[in-house]
């Protein structure tokens, strides 16, 4: 066996970072939706879930929105799956999203970084 | 986001296709393939769940689960037809009895009158001591129309069942006489034809507008009726135009049928002390308060009533100053009179509609302690609790609406019921209390409101519950947790206090019902038919109504089944009445009032079929007719009042009117006390004098008659019909009523209101 950690070790995403993630990932290119969920996974160091049972309805928002396009198309090991490719609007999203994120990481790390936090 | 909207299928295939390249990937790090299929199946977690997510994101979901609750809720009720029936009864009758009366409180408190502007309508009433007291007399009104400049327009109106005849045939319909700008005043457009204007108070030619009710009624909605003659008082009137539908007249509870110009009334107009008129209706001015027009108007008013020779205390009590009152619902009689009762039987109704639903809420709950190991599946399969209790809402308003439509049908019957309750005397009240706008939306609301209310408590309780627990209950699926219990022991308590309420209430209507029909009305009151009958036009004025009235006596009297026959103006507790100023030597009246008494001019035979003892002197015989000595009775009350312990046989009445006596009336007889107005007041003084002797010839009068056979009095009808009409076939016979049947109208309308007055308390 891997590295793999034991399930219930790992976190479970917030609701909104997994929207995120999935569009950072398909930065890279088109991608299935379980290599989605592996690319966050390995990208994580293996310390992120993704629960497959969000995973999709989340595709299928962010599809809806227009951030991302599915089609079907064939794997690396000649199995059939849905690709999701990043789109123009997608993109503009991911920037936006992945500032805002940013801002909020360094805020919350300040707080809890501070020495004497009641002051 | 149709247009995106992706198969199930489709989706189905995405998951499927996702497993495999799981199940994949393990292989490749060394599971076995049926050990890597059953870890990616279980990685993915559960499928069905991630599908019903897909498929809720891109629906319109709502409606979707909308159709599914219903098609479900109909299942479910259908499986249980016995309580589907009695809760959809209850509710039928809940929401039915609330619609019934909430379209009456519509027609008589807070619908408009379908006219321009209602708020800007006064009436002109004259009032004092005594409160309000109707409106001035024609030559006021016209003078007032002239000269209070506050008010644009001003009209009069006068309404009563009138005789006409179409095609040769006497007919009685309720009208109006009013003047010729009534209809401009109001802003009321024609359906047909055109309405009345001032011109036509020239009555050249005369014309009549008809209700549109009427004209669909009397002459089957035919456009042809422009230009029908109908008769008059031996005058005729052209039909110019039909008034619209929503259109009833100013009298709420009395649909005007036909308008004639009020100037047909020719001695009427320039009397100065006649007070006939039903109301005087105007327009205040745009910028112009009720209080100025009211000012204004009462400088002219007391210029008018300082000119008339009425006594100082009359006038002080009944026509000290002019009032001016909002007209925008209408004439308020009906409202005075019915306001109470109706806002009681509101919350009676109310608090029958409030017990319904608190059972039905305990029936449900019951049902959902019976399905809880239903809900517990659904619960353990993924269901979500917010979904199961729109899901038990949705079969409840289900329900409610399977008894609310019938309920709303059910409310039109109930309409009826409630205006004969009503309905006071002989003249029954026509509301125009139908299904509208308002009415629907109050039944809509209130069954709304029904619903959740008796939905919502036992769904909320039914997913308090564990599932598990429930599961492990599912066995024994009749035990109950404390919480619910206590609920349903809430709501049984509930009941039992409405019920408790409501048995009162129905317990002082019986009881109060009961008393009244135990009150002693003074006369026999249980066997005696009456009716009206009306001589044609100009039989008055010819002098040929006291011949027809011999006639009609004796044809009605040669009927088999007849024991006895009289006629008289009116009858005890008809609500009619007449009276007038008295002179009795050696009596000095200490007030106006004192000087006054009721009259009633009668037939021999009337005393004998109403039963109504005498207690001195004698009854009137046939002999007591035209040329003979004026004779007349009085009752206990008048012989008290005027005579004291004297013996009033031979002494006189006069009857003086406007300072000229008609001359002396002997008094002869002496009568028992009946009822008069209602059952609780005691009886007024009283006047009897021979309608062969009268003083006002009488173009109507009430026939009674007493049947040989208990009870059989009905049977009589038709026989007597006929008999009137060979005796002239042009009488006219309207209001045909038992004694009994005309009492007890009024005893249930005080009956319920002791009723309602006790629920309230």
């Amino acid at each position: 066996m891997s590295t793999r950690k034991p399930e219930d070790e790992r976190m479970v995403l917030l609701q909104g970072t997994l929207d995120l993630l999935i569009l950072r990932t398909l930065l890279f290119g088109k991608e299935h939706g379980q290599g989605i969920s592996r690319a966050i996974q390995t990208l994580s160091g293996d310390e992120l879930l993704v629960d497959h049972g969000s995973l999709y309805p989340a595709l299928q928002r962010l599809e809806a929105k227009g951030w991302v396009e599915g089609e079907w198309g064939t794997s690396g090991n000649n199995r059939k799956a849905r690709f999701y490719r990043l789109t123009p609007a997608g993109r503009k999203q991911l920037t936006s999203e992945t500032r805002q994120w940013e801002r909020i990481a360094a805020a919350v790390g300040r707080i809890l970084a501070a020495e004497n936090p009641a002051g | 986001m149709w247009s995106r909207r992706r198969a199930d299928s489709d989706f189905q295939a995405e998951i499927e296709a996702h497993i495999r390249l799981e199940a994949d990937r393990l292989i490749g790090e060394g599971m076995s393939p049926a050990e890597a299929q059953a870890a990616a199946r279980r990685a993915f977690g559960n499928v069905a769940i991630a599908r019903e997510r897909l498929y809720e994101s891109q629906r319109w979901l709502w409606w979707d689960q909308l159709g599914q609750d219903l098609r479900y809720g109909l299942r479910c009720l259908r499986k249980t037809p016995a309580f589907t029936a009695a809760a959809a009864l209850t509710i039928a009758l809940g929401v039915g009895a609330n619609t019934a009366v909430f379209s009456l409180m519509d027609a008589v408190l807070l619908r408009s009158l379908p006219v321009q502007n209602p708020k800007e309508l006064v009436f002109l009433e004259t009032a004092g001591s005594a409160g309000l007291s109707g409106p001035p007399p024609y030559p006021c009104f016209t003078r007032l129309r002239a000269e209070a400049g506050s008010l644009t327009e001003m009209s009069a109106f006068s309404s009563d069942e009138l005789r006409f005849e179409i095609d040769g045939k006497p007919e009685q319909v309720m009208g109006q006489v009013a003047s010729g700008n009534y209809f401009e005043l109001l802003g009321v457009k024609p359906t047909l034809g055109r309405l009345m204007n001032a011109e036509d108070e020239k009555l050249n030619p005369p014309v009549a507008i008809i209700s549109d009710r009427y004209w669909r009624r009397r002459f089957g909605g035919d456009p042809a009726v422009i230009g029908k003659r109908i008769s008059f008082r031996e005058q005729t009137f052209t039909i110019a135009g039909v008034t619209p539908p929503e259109f009833w007249g100013l009298l709420p509870g009395t649909p005007i049928d036909v308008t004639l110009p009020i100037t047909l009334e020719r001695k009427h107009l320039t009397d100065a002390g006649a007070w006939w008129l039903h109301a005087i209706i105007a327009r205040l001015k745009p910028g112009v308060s009720a209080n100025q027009a009211q000012a204004e108007s009462n400088v002219v008013f007391q210029s008018f009533i300082s000119g008339s020779r009425h006594p100082a205390e009359l006038i002080r009590k009944h026509f000290h100053h002019l009032e001016l009152g909002p007209a925008a619902h209408g004439m308020d009689v009906l409202r005075r009179r019915f306001s109470k009762p109706l806002y009681a039987l509101m919350g009676i109704v109310g608090l029958v509609l409030l017990m319904a639903t608190a059972n039905i809420a305990n029936l449900l709950l019951a049902r959902g302690i019976s399905r809880r190991g239903e809900f517990a599946i659904r619960l353990a399969t993924g269901a979500r609790p917010a979904r199961l209790v729109r899901q038990l809402v949705t079969e409840t308003l289900l329900l409610f609406w399977l008894g609310a439509v019938p309920g709303v049908v059910f409310a039109g019957w109930g309409v009826g019921v409630i205006e004969t309750l009503f309905a006071q005397g002989r003249r029954a009240v026509t509301l125009e209390a139908g299904l509208n706008w308002r009415v629907l939306a109050f039944s809509i609301v209130v069954t709304l409101v029904a619903g959740l209310l008796s939905g919502l408590f036992p769904a909320w309780k039914a997913f308090r519950t564990d599932p598990q627990q429930a599961i492990k209950e599912g066995e024994a699926r009749t035990s109950e947790s404390g919480g619910s219990a206590t609920l349903r022991q809430t709501l049984v308590a509930l009941q039992v206090a409405l019920s408790l309420v409501l048995l009162v209430g129905a317990v002082t209507f019986v009881r109060t019902f009961a008393n009244l029909r135990r009150v002693d009305t003074g006369f026999q009151n249980e066997q005696v038919l009456t009716m009206s009958i009306e001589v044609p036009d100009g039989y008055v004025q010819a002098g040929k109504s006291a011949a027809i009235w011999s006639q009609t006596l004796e044809a009605v009297r040669g009927i088999p089944g007849v024991r006895s026959a009289g006629l008289s103006t009116f009858t005890p507790l008809s609500g009619r009445d007449r009276g007038g100023l008295v002179r009795v030597r050696g009596y000095e009246p200490a007030s106006f009032e004192d000087g006054t008494v009721h009259m009633n001019q009668v037939s021999e035979g009337y005393f004998e079929t109403l039963g109504i003892p005498l207690l001195r002197g004698r009854l009137l015989t046939d002999r007591d007719v035209e040329g003979a000595l004026k004779v007349a009775l009085i009752n206990e009350s008048a012989a008290r009042q005027y005579f004291g312990n004297r013996d009033p046989i031979g002494e006189s009445l006069e009857f003086p009117r406007k300072g000229t006596a008609d001359g002396a009336y002997r008094i002869v007889g002496v009568v028992r006390d009946t009822k008069h107005m209602n059952l609780r007041q005691p009886s007024p003084r009283f006047a009897f004098i021979p309608i062969r002797q009268p003083r006002e010839a009488e173009r109507r009068v009430t026939l009674a008659v007493a049947a040989t056979v208990p009870n059989r009095e009905m049977a009589l009808v038709q026989p007597i019909q006929r008999g009137l009409t060979s005796v002239d076939p042009g009488l006219l016979i309207s209001e045909v009523i038992t004694i009994r049947r005309q009492i007890d109208r009024g005893g249930r309308l005080e009956s319920g209101n002791q009723a309602a007055l006790r629920c309230s308390q």
